[in-house]
């Protein structure tokens, strides 16, 4: 009898537990967007409007931006991953720390050309990064990467 | 022309039996193609007996060959052919019984096709003939229901990675980002270090009224 009567307040207990939030260590689904940018042509993706607008700020030669693929992909904090980004080049990638209390997650991120960068952004926007790889058709590779879920979603 | 400098040089076959053939002769512009022709003869004694018996056979054969006819050999040998053929003509005119054999032929070949049609005719009506009998059609129970194929919905299907110019062909499922890339506003990203970054290109992150973006020149730029 007090058996049962432990298991049925247990079970009320759980049962007004609310569902914890995603914290530092949850898996987090990180979005890469692989972009080439080209100093010819005129054709901006319209997705790529707002990213084309401030890299030309930076890079006015630029005038074409063609989405080139997207990839998503769910890892817990301190796993290693690598994404192709072009020409069998990969971007690698780890997130160091989940979503904390203001919504920032710390990243670690290493691109074609460019060192090993961590930094903290905010969690459901993208960072586009201008690297300085140019590929065999002379296009700029840029990445733009978030990071979700964020905290109350 | 330096024949002694040229040792592996071989006349082909024609320059050979131009050789033989007299052509050289009487062509001071050849008389070095045919010194060096001589040469190689005279290094080769094999090929001069053999070339030279080709040469006493086109001089046998030159000596047999007939003398060509005259004009009146021809007309005499044209006649005689006219005179056969219209010998061959009377000869089948003079043939009593060639028209009769071909009347009896057509004789023979309508009874032949009378007797097929009566065969043709006593065949057997086709139901009477043994066939198998194909099945019958079965319909399908109307009281079964029919599976219909499901289809998944837009929440169920998440596309993991696709081509930015394969987008437009996704008929379900959500793509890693849906409409516009929402930037971070200015104040929203800080670097916490750049290891290894490559001298002079370390990347800075642009702040203040611009959007946040972490950039490294080119060495183009």
């Amino acid at each position: 009898m007090i058996l049962q009567c432990a298991v049925a307040i247990g079970l009320v207990l759980v049962a007004f537990v609310p569902c914890p939030a995603p914290g530092e260590k949850d898996p987090v689904k990180v979005t890469l967007v692989v972009i080439l940018a080209k100093e010819d042509g005129n054709k901006i993706d319209p997705r790529l409007k707002a990213i084309a607008d401030e890299v030309r700020k930076l890079h006015p030669q630029f005038k074409s931006f063609e989405l080139k693929h997207m990839e998503t992909k769910s890892f817990k904090p301190g796993e290693k991953v690598s994404l192709p980004a072009v020409e069998k080049k990969n971007v690698e990638m780890i997130v160091k720390r989940g979503a904390d209390k203001e919504n920032r997650v710390e990243l670690w991120v290493t691109a074609p050309s460019l060192g090993e960068i961590e930094y903290q952004t905010v969690c459901g926007k993208f960072l586009p990064i201008v690297t300085r790889y140019n590929t065999k058709n002379q296009e700029r590779l840029i990445l733009a990467i978030r990071v979700q879920p964020c905290r109350g979603d | 022309m330096n024949v002694a400098s040229d040792s592996n040089w071989e006349p082909d076959p024609e320059l050979l039996a131009a050789y033989f053939d007299g052509e050289f002769e009487g062509r001071p512009e050849l008389a070095d193609m045919r010194a060096r022709v001589e040469a190689w003869l005279e290094a080769h004694p094999g090929a001069k007996e053999e070339w030279a018996a080709h040469r006493k056979l086109r001089t046998l054969w030159q000596e047999t060959t007939p003398a060509e006819p005259a004009d009146a050999a021809w007309q005499e040998t044209l006649a005689r052919i006219q005179a056969g053929q219209r010998g061959s003509t009377e000869t089948r005119r003079r043939v009593p019984w060639l028209p009769l054999l071909a009347a009896a032929a057509c004789v023979y070949a309508v009874i032949a096709l009378g007797w097929g049609i009566a065969q043709f005719r006593n065949t057997p009506e086709p139901s009477a003939l043994p066939v198998a009998i194909a099945p019958k059609e079965i319909p399908p129970p109307q009281d079964e229901p029919v599976e219909v194929l499901p289809v998944a919905d837009a929440s169920e299907i998440t596309v993991l990675r696709i081509d930015g110019a394969d987008t437009a062909t996704l008929v379900v499922g959500l793509l890693p980002v849906d409409g516009d890339l929402e930037l971070a506003d200015p104040g929203e990203v800080r670097i916490v270090h750049c290891r290894a970054c490559p001298r002079g290109v370390v990347p800075h992150v642009r702040q203040g009224e611009n959007r946040p973006m972490i950039y490294a020149r080119a060495d183009t730029d």
